[in-house]
């Protein structure tokens, strides 16, 4: 009966035992195995004398460090007219404190000098801040050193109207608590011309009889869509032709930069293309445009509805 | 009804309709670069540039028909997409690629032309007046005889690195001259993750050239004794005893097992935990204590049993 006692007892006392154990042992696996606790232990490593023998360390702040920027992989960017061309930089910024510890990115793409280009003006200037870099994708947790600038977190949109230049450049500032960190900039990219133009999709004549001249304005409004000053050369591949009858020599259209009579003004169309010295400067902040003023001639011998093509070609001014 | 009766009757019912379509809709058109641009030609060279036809809102295949305006050196030039082709609807930037080609008895001297660019949108006829777009590209050549060198370096990297394999520096080339040419020798300095402990310097010649005109990515492989970790290096990349680029950039040496991926994508943003960076005492230690706990479970096991005998 004793024996049968005591039993019970030094069992429930094996297995608190057990249980005491299994948790010390669940601890060591944690602590030893933790990878943001071996992260400490190099930082701490690193402030250690040869032979120490003190066990009290300060982590002193590090500076963050940009590395390795490059705008577009340094390829020449292509933009594209009347719309957005999108252009990433890539890079490092490494905080040996953690990426937790910087306390923003500043990402500049410019063209001339750093100095200026303070905000985004889309000709020269365009500025992203990664106001959160601890919540960044890269930044992976209290063990992680560094973020990585990709298409995720660094895209630029540039503007049709951004200026061709070689010296577009990408600038990346890292900042902690204590202020700037070390910049890093790309080492040049091209922004190429682009020569662009848009116009209305029809010319309007209205109606007119035969052997009669189209009166009042009729216009297209040309459109610089690019980043360098134009002129637009005018031609026409073929006469018009008419559903009911004949057809209208594309020379009886005559274009001007104004307003005009057929009779006393106007330059006749040809197949071959004629330039229009327009110089229409490329966008600053507001469009940019020319008028075109046309006059048609209608012969006897037509009739029905005419149709015909324009032809439109931008050229650098 | 006499003849002049007539001719008002033809006159009253003859009237000629064209298109009165207000405010219609805008197309764009244009190209990227403005031009062919090369000053650096010699007899007997070959060069090729992308001009990028571009459209802001493709809504339609663009059916575009080439001409080359270039007088004497028409032949020279080729499109080699042909002198027509469709550009599919939804193509924001098309290459054109030019292709150049100096006869080797070419005459020295300054070529200028044009390539005229026309467009034609395919089924989207207007009745009335329509207007389509098109662009010019200058054509902008020299041909001289003087040799020129002239080379950028774009970028340069190295990417992860599995411990134990050569450490890839890839320098990507430029070259803008008329002879071959490149980059002559990389220098690195490499320091630990805090850029505090100067580990080691190597340096490799690179004899691999990038031809005239062309761009290419050079590889220069350097050994690797590097323990998993991340690095720094001071690179210095030199043309001749010139030092053309000198500049700092971080890499990793990752575990062959593991593949650390921290790329563009957020989606595969993930670090995995560097276990091998651990001394290695630290393992022996851990092993000792789960060693000397597993011994106390053991003997008080054995104690147990004995007490219940």
């Amino acid at each position: 009966m004793k024996d049968e006692a005591v039993a019970p007892g030094i069992k429930k006392k094996s297995i608190k035992n057990l249980l005491i154990l299994s948790g010390i042992l669940v601890l060591e696996f944690v602590v030893l195995i933790n990878p943001s606790l071996i992260k400490e232990y190099k930082k701490f490593e690193r402030y250690l004398p040869a032979a120490t023998s003190t066990a009290s360390v300060t982590v002193a702040n590090v500076v963050p460090v940009a590395s390795s920027a490059s705008l577009n992989g340094e390829s020449a960017i292509t933009l594209t007219e009347n719309a957005t061309k999108s252009v990433v930089v890539t890079g490092t910024i490494t905080d040996s404190n953690g990426c937790a510890d910087l306390a923003s990115v500043v990402v500049k793409v410019y063209k001339g000098l750093l100095a200026d280009c303070t905000a985004t003006d889309s000709t020269t200037c365009y500025v992203l801040t990664i106001s959160s870099p601890s919540t960044d994708a890269t930044c992976t947790g209290a063990s992680d050193t560094d973020i990585v600038l990709s298409s995720s977190n660094a895209t630029f949109n540039l503007e049709y109207y951004a200026q061709a230049d070689s010296s577009w450049k990408a600038t990346i500032t890292p900042y902690d608590g204590s202020g700037a960190g070390t910049v890093n900039t790309s080492s040049g990219t091209v922004v190429n011309t682009l020569t662009a133009l848009s116009v209305g999709e029809t010319i309007s004549y209205g109606t007119v009889a035969n052997g009669a001249d189209s009166t009042g304005d009729h216009t297209a409004t040309v459109k610089n869509t690019g980043n360098v000053a134009i002129d637009y050369n005018l031609s026409a591949a073929a006469d018009f032709t008419c559903t009911t009858l004949g057809s209208i020599p594309l020379g009886n259209n005559k274009f001007g930069t104004a307003s005009f009579d057929y009779s006393t003004g106007g330059t006749a169309l040809t197949s071959s293309p004629q330039l229009v010295a327009a110089n229409i400067a490329a966008k600053t902040t507001t469009d940019s445009t020319a008028a075109s003023y046309w006059q048609i001639a209608v012969p006897n011998g037509v009739s029905g509805t005419c149709s015909g093509s324009i032809t439109f070609a931008a050229a650098a001014h | 009804m006499n003849f002049k009766t007539k001719t008002i009757l033809l006159l009253s019912v003859s009237l000629i309709f064209f298109a009165s379509q207000i405010g219609t809709a805008l197309a764009g058109f244009g190209v990227s670069p403005s031009s062919v641009l090369n000053k650096n030609l010699v007899p007997g060279s070959f060069y090729e540039q992308d001009i990028y036809l571009v459209q802001g809102t493709p809504d339609v295949d663009l059916k575009a028909t080439i001409i080359i305006n270039a007088g004497k050196i028409n032949d020279w030039i080729k499109i080699e997409n042909g002198n027509s082709f469709i550009i599919p609807k939804g193509t924001q930037q098309f290459a054109m690629k030019v292709n150049v080609n100096v006869p080797s008895n070419a005459e020295l001297g300054k070529y200028k032309g044009t390539i005229i660019v026309n467009t034609t949108p395919i089924g989207k006829q207007k009745d009335g007046v329509s207007v389509v777009l098109g662009a010019d590209v200058g054509i902008d050549l020299d041909v001289t005889s003087i040799k020129v060198s002239d080379f950028s370096i774009q970028n340069f990297q190295i990417q992860d690195t599995a411990k134990g394999s050569p450490i890839k520096f890839l320098i990507k080339v430029k070259n803008d001259g008329n002879v071959d040419n490149g980059p002559t020798k990389v220098a690195l300095t490499f320091f630990d993750q805090y850029h505090s402990k100067q580990l080691g310097q190597q340096e490799e010649v690179i004899t691999e050239k990038v031809k005239s005109f062309q761009t290419k990515t050079l590889s220069v492989e350097f050994p690797n004794n590097l323990d998993v970790g991340s690095y720094w290096a001071d690179a210095k990349i030199y043309n001749g005893g010139n030092v053309a680029v000198d500049s700092k950039i971080v890499f990793n040496i990752v575990s062959p097992s593991v593949v650390k991926v921290k790329t563009q994508s957020k989606f595969f943003a993930v670090k995995l935990p560097n276990l091998s960076a651990v001394p290695f005492w630290v393992y022996l230690l851990a092993a000792a204590i789960v060693i000397i706990l597993l011994l106390v479970v053991i003997i008080i096991l054995i104690l147990r049993n004995k007490k219940g005998e």
